[in-house]
C-alpha cells in the first residue's frame, strides 16, 4: 500500500528536517559522549572539572584498571548477579506464560495477576533498594517473622549461620534475648538479595513479552499436534518454544545488556545504613560500574576520570562480546529449526 | 472423570503458586505502607497487616529532619520528569513520523540507527557523557537531564511500530492538496491520531525520567536541586533519620506513591504498551 502515492521530491525534503533534531541529538549525546571516553581512557584526565592539562600516556589506564583486583573481580560477579536472576526469570515466565495461555487449564484473574507482576517494574530502584535494606535489617520485618516461626533460632544453634552474624536484639515481641541474624554481613546473602531483587523487578516484564510471543502462535498449529497427539511437553518443546525464538531472542540481548549495566541496586545496598561498612563485604556483589563508580568516580583518593573512562571502555567491550555471542549462539540454533514451521512464524 | 479432577487438582495447585508470587510482589510494598503510619515503637515491636495512626507524626519528622527537602525534590522531580517526557514524545513522534512516510536520503540510515542504538544503554558511555556536561558548562543543572530526551532511539523504535498500523497516507494527501503545510498536517493530523500510542510512550517515558537516579546523581551536587530518588538515597545512606523507623518508611511510600496511583489507573495501557514495544520485529 505504502509508497504507490508518488509524493514528489519537494515534500520529501521534510523528511530531513523532521529527523534532524534527532540525528543531532544522537551525534551530541550518544557519539559525542563514545568519542569522549574513548580519548579519555588514553588520557591523565586525574581531575573532575579538567582544569590541568591532558596528556597521552598510552595504555596505562588500561593497565591500571586490569591490574586492580576489585575491577576484576566484579566482572564475575556481574555475570554472576545477570545470570542467578535471568535463569528463574525466564523459567518462570515460560511455565507461567504456558499456563496462562493454555486452552485447557482456563484460568481465571489472569489479568489481574499479570497486573500485579508487573507493578515491580515501575518502583524506583533507588526506593527498592532501600525498602529492602530495612526489611533485611536487624530490626527488620524478616527477622521478627523469622524469630516468630522459629527459623532464626534453628539456624543459629545448627551453625549455619555463624555465631557472629547473630545479634541479641530485645524486643522483638516483648522477648528480652530474642535473636536477629545480620543480614547485612553475610555476603553471599547479599549477593543473593541483589539477584532476587532484579528478578523481582524484571520478572513481571519478561512474562508479558514471552505471553504476547505465545499468544501470537496460531491456535491451529497446538490443535492439530493435539489431534496427532502429541502431549504438552513435545508440543512446549516442539512447537512453542522454536517459534518463540525471536521473542527469546530479544529478552535475552535486552537482559544481558541491562545486566552488565546493573548500578542502582547494588550501589544503594553499599551506602545504605551501614551494610558493607564493618564486615568489607562490599566488594561480594559489587557490580562492574558500581566498581568503577565508587573506585574511579567518586573515590576521593583515587579520583580519575581517564581510569573510570578505561574502566567504561572495558564494561562496554564485556557488553559488546556478550552480546555477539550470544547472536551466534541463536544463529546456529537456527539453522536447526524445521522450515515448515519457520514459514509460518512472519506474525512474530 | 478423573482426568477432570486431575485438571482440577492442577488448577489449585496454580493458583497457589501465583497467589504465592503475587504476595511476594505486594507484602513488601503493604509493609512499607503500613509501617509509614505506624511509630518507630510499634514497628520495633512487630509486624502488623493493619495501619495505625502516626501518619502525621512521621510527617513532621521526615519534615523536620535536617536541610532535606521532600516536598521540594518531589517538585524536582515532577518538573525533570514532565520536560523530559514531553521531549521524548514530540520529537521522537516527528522523527518516526518522517521515516515512516518520507522517501529521504537519509531515512535507511536513521532508521538503522535506531535499530542499532536501542541495543545501547546510555548509561555505557556515562563518564564521556560527565566529561560534555563540563564542557558544556552544564554541571549542576538540569539540562543534562532533559535534553538528551531529543534523541530517544527506543521512543523512535516504538512509535515507528505504532505509526505503521495507523498512518492513513490518503488523509495525509488530502490535507496537502488543502494547502495545508508539512508541520502542519503533523500537527493537526497525525498527533491526535497518533494519541493513544503517544501516551502509553509518555507513560514508560515519565517512569523512566522519574525513576533516574544514576544520571542527576553523577551530575547535581546542590541539595536544592536534587532528585527524589537522590534523595531517598539520602535518606537510606541513614545519618539523619537511622532511627525513626516509620518517617523512613514513610519517606521511600511517598516516592513510589505516585507511581502506584497512576498504575492502578491505567495498567492497562502500561501492559499492551510494553508487548507492542517488544514484539514485531
Amino acid at each position: 500500500m505504502k509508497g504507490k502515492i508518488r509524493l514528489g521530491t519537494k515534500v520529501d525534503r521534510w523528511g530531513f528536517v523532521f529527523v534532524a533534531p534527532f540525528l543531532i541529538g544522537i551525534a551530541i549525546f550518544t557519539l559525542y559522549p563514545i568519542i569522549n571516553m574513548v580519548i579519555m581512557s588514553f588520557q591523565n584526565a586525574t581531575n573532575r572539572s579538567f582544569t590541568q592539562e591532558l596528556r597521552f600516556i598510552g595504555l596505562d589506564n588500561y593497565q591500571a584498571v586490569f591490574n586492580n583486583e576489585t575491577f576484576m573481580g566484579s566482572i564475575g560477579t556481574t555475570w554472576k548477579i545477570w545470570f542467578m536472576n535471568f535463569v528463574p526469570q525466564i523459567g518462570i515466565a515460560l511455565l507461567l506464560s504456558v499456563w496462562f495461555t493454555s486452552l485447557r487449564l482456563r484460568l481465571k484473574f489472569i489479568g489481574i495477576f499479570r497486573t500485579i507482576f508487573y507493578l515491580p517494574n515501575l518502583l524506583m530502584p533507588a526506593t527498592v533498594a532501600g525498602l529492602y535494606t530495612m526489611l533485611i535489617g536487624n530490626q527488620g520485618p524478616i527477622n521478627k517473622l523469622l524469630y516468630n516461626l522459629g527459623i532464626s533460632q534453628w539456624l543459629a544453634s545448627s551453625g549455619i549461620v555463624s555465631e557472629n552474624r547473630v545479634q541479641v536484639v530485645a524486643g522483638i515481641d516483648g522477648a528480652p534475648d530474642a535473636i536477629s541474624i545480620m543480614f547485612a554481613s553475610i555476603p553471599e546473602f547479599m549477593t543473593g538479595m541483589v539477584a532476587y531483587i532484579q528478578w523481582w523487578l524484571w520478572f513481571g516484564s519478561t512474562i508479558i513479552i514471552v505471553m504476547a510471543g505465545m499468544t501470537s502462535i496460531s491456535v491451529s498449529l497446538y490443535e492439530s499436534a493435539y489431534v496427532d497427539g502429541a502431549g504438552g511437553g513435545t508440543i512446549f518443546f516442539k512447537i512453542t518454544l522454536p517459534l518463540l525464538r525471536p521473542v527469546m531472542l530479544y529478552i535475552l540481548v535486552t537482559s544481558l545488556v541491562g545486566g552488565m549495566q546493573i548500578i542502582d541496586i547494588p550501589y544503594i545496598f553499599g551506602t545504605a545504613g551501614g551494610i558493607g561498612r564493618p564486615g568489607g563485604t562490599l566488594n561480594e556483589f559489587a557490580t562492574m560500574n558500581v566498581v568503577m563508580i565508587r573506585e574511579y568516580f567518586r573515590g576521593p583518593s583515587t579520583r580519575n576520570l581517564g581510569l573510570a573512562a578505561a574502566a567504561g571502555m572495558v564494561i562496554f567491550a564485556v557488553t559488546l562480546i556478550a552480546t555477539i555471542i550470544l547472536l551466534f549462539i541463536m544463529r546456529i540454533g537456527k539453522d536447526k529449526e524445521p522450515k515448515k514451521l519457520k514459514a509460518k512464524k512472519g506474525g512474530v | 472423570m478423573s482426568g477432570k479432577v486431575g485438571i482440577n487438582i492442577g488448577r489449585a495447585a496454580i493458583y497457589v503458586i501465583l497467589v504465592i508470587i503475587a504476595l511476594l510482589c505486594i507484602m513488601p510494598l503493604y509493609i512499607m505502607i503500613v509501617n509509614a503510619t505506624r511509630s518507630t515503637e510499634q514497628i520495633n515491636k512487630g509486624i502488623s497487616i493493619f495501619p495505625s495512626t502516626f501518619l502525621a507524626t512521621n510527617w513532621n519528622i521526615l519534615d523536620k529532619g535536617g536541610s532535606l527537602n521532600l516536598l521540594r525534590a518531589l517538585g524536582n522531580s515532577v518538573f525533570i520528569s514532565v520536560t523530559t517526557t514531553t521531549i521524548t514524545v514530540y520529537f521522537s513522534l516527528l522523527c518516526a513520523y518522517a521515516i515512516e512516510i518520507y522517501n529521504f536520503a537519509l531515512k535507511k540510515f536513521t532508521l538503522g540507527l535506531v535499530l542499532f542504538l536501542i541495543m545501547i544503554p546510555g548509561q555505557v558511555s556515562i563518564i564521556g557523557f560527565y566529561r560534555l556536561v563540563v564542557n558544556f558548562g552544564w554541571l549542576d543543572s538540569y539540562f543534562p537531564l532533559i535534553l538528551p530526551a531529543i534523541a530517544g532511539a527506543g521512543a523512535v523504535f516504538f512509535f515507528k511500530q505504532y505509526l505503521e498500523s495507523c498512518v492513513i497516507l490518503e488523509l495525509i494527501h488530502a490535507a496537502r492538496i488543502d494547502g495545508c503545510s508539512e508541520l502542519g498536517i503533523f500537527h493537526k493530523i497525525m498527533m491526535p491520531i497518533a494519541a493513544p500510542g503517544a501516551f502509553t510512550m509518555a507513560i514508560f517515558a515519565f517512569v523512566g525520567s522519574w525513576n533516574n537516579f544514576f544520571t542527576p546523581f553523577l551530575i547535581l551536587n546542590t541539595q536544592e536541586k536534587f532528585t527524589l530518588p537522590m534523595v531517598i538515597q539520602v535518606i537510606v545512606n541513614g545519618n539523619t533519620f537511622f532511627r525513626e523507623m516509620g518517617a523512613l518508611y514513610l519517606g521511600l511510600a511517598i516516592s513510589i506513591a505516585p507511581v502506584i496511583i497512576v498504575y492502578i489507573a491505567l495498567s492497562k495501557y502500561i501492559i499492551s504498551g510494553i508487548a507492542m514495544g517488544a514484539l514485531k520485529e
